[in-house]
């Protein structure tokens, strides 16, 4: 053999050892976060169970139902419609590990666009995971793209038209599951995955439904309910009940023509009183400076108190940053308060929960307190799995 | 359909990635080998789906 094509043959190594690296890199972002639920779950099951399309699929999300021993309304929450918005998923998870349902149920979707778990968004410099410190060691988890993952849906039109309305939006916002419902069965992967959800309200007869978000500091949206029409008076009592416990939030009503949105098309399509929430989330704003796993979790960057000072941020912002424990005990403050404006409005289908964190609870404890450790959880303490 | 241009892509960069390795091994000069052999790497990630 010549020398060259020797040297090529070197080459063709060198090229299949990278292509392992990067296999195995691959292979982890599709691994499942760890989720380990608590006393309160009754069944698990998944997305798959709704719609037989996505059997199989990387769209097939786990779906957690906590019963409780008196009936009672249902209650669904969502985390995780955006993966990148992390508080959103850590709160459901808390649902999940650490509370028990006294009265009607609660079923929890903690990673709504599972396939956007396996990616990131490219051009933000987002870190693959983040970790959350447990009174004894601590848990792990994946930091996801806002879209689902183009090798699940490719390619992205330039302009995207929402099913049914033919609403036209950016080509990108076709892999958003927020601006894909309600879906349809036969639709894109993302559709299929909105469709799904519509399914759960539906076939569960869901009452209430909330789906948890963060945004960018300086998105005028944030630290918000926004509610449909139909739960107005609901959303209105919260935001109240919630100044009581001196928590900020804002009062927005669901626009009726900006179609695709969770709250407008649940609050449409379904029987259930539809409501999203808004914390902030520092590693979202354009403002930001360096971007780690830290940031994510601290909220912490000296760029955003300098944005602070000339007024262009629209939370209130100093130097001890907006903690995820702070974001994640806004959302649970937030399904509390909620659920007791719900509870006022049909009292025959009321919905009790034990063991729901406060907001306070979540700021001098940290969200790794209502997690479960892997290092000494039993599944037997867990609900069954069909 | 877009299962059709998924594959049509796929083909399209597996026919370059043997392309180039052809020039790999007809290639004599060292770096130009190298520079061949890095534009492999992405061509061999995308027909293994690796992304």
């Amino acid at each position: 053999m010549r020398s060259h094509h020797a040297r090529a043959v070197l080459m063709l190594i060198l090229v299949a050892a990278l292509a392992v690296v990067a296999s195995w890199e691959f292979r982890a972002m599709r691994q499942a976060d760890l989720i380990l639920p608590g006393p309160g779950v009754t069944r698990q099951t998944t997305l798959g169970a709704y719609h037989n399309a996505l059997l199989g699929s990387s769209a097939e999300t786990p779906v957690y139902v906590l019963e409780g021993a008196l009936p009672g309304g249902t209650l669904c929450v969502l985390g995780g419609v955006h993966p990148n918005e992390a508080s959103g998923f850590l709160a459901a998870t808390v649902l999940v590990e650490h509370i028990v349902v006294e009265r009607g149920r609660l079923i929890v979707i903690p990673q709504a666009s599972w396939g956007g778990y396996t990616c990131t968004d490219p051009m933000e410099a987002y870190p693959e995971h983040y970790t959350i410190p447990l009174p004894m060691g601590e848990r792990t988890f994946r930091y996801g793209s806002r879209g689902m993952n183009p090798i699940d849906q490719w390619p992205d039109p330039l302009v995207y038209l929402h099913h049914p309305s033919g609403q036209q939006l950016s080509g990108i916002e076709t892999r958003n599951l927020n601006r894909c419902f309600p879906g349809r069965p036969d639709g894109t992967y993302t559709e299929r995955v909105a469709y799904a959800i519509m399914q759960v309200l539906r076939t569960e007869g869901v009452d209430i439904a909330i789906d948890l978000h963060e945004a960018a500091p300086e998105y005028p949206v944030i630290n918000t309910i926004v509610a449909h029409e139909k739960g107005t008076e609901i959303a209105a009592q919260a935001v109240l009940s919630l100044e009581f416990e001196d928590l900020q939030f804002t009062l927005e009503r669901s626009p009726v023509r900006f179609r695709g949105l969770s709250h407008r098309e649940w609050g449409d399509g379904t029987e259930a009183y539809a409501f999203l929430m808004e914390t902030g989330n520092i590693m979202q704003g354009r403002l930001r400076g360096r971007t780690t796993p830290e940031l994510l979790v601290s909220g912490i960057d000296r760029m955003y108190l300098k944005a602070a000072a000339i007024g262009m941020v629209k939370i209130p912002y100093d130097s001890s940053g907006v903690p995820i424990e702070l974001r994640v005990g806004r959302h649970l403050q937030g399904i509390a308060a909620l659920l007791e404006g719900y509870n006022d409005e049909r009292p025959e289908r009321r919905i009790m929960l034990d063991r729901l964190p406060s907001f306070a609870e979540c700021a001098s404890g940290g969200v790794g307190a209502f997690l479960n450790s892997p290092t000494t959880f039993h599944p037997s303490t867990t609900g069954e799995i069909p | 359909m877009l299962t059709i241009l998924h594959w049509i892509y796929i083909g399209i960069v597996a026919i370059l990635g043997g392309v180039i390795t052809i020039e790999l091994f007809s290639e004599r000069r060292w770096h130009h080998q190298l520079a061949y052999a890095l534009i492999l790497v992405p061509l061999v990630l995308r027909i293994l789906h690796i992304k």
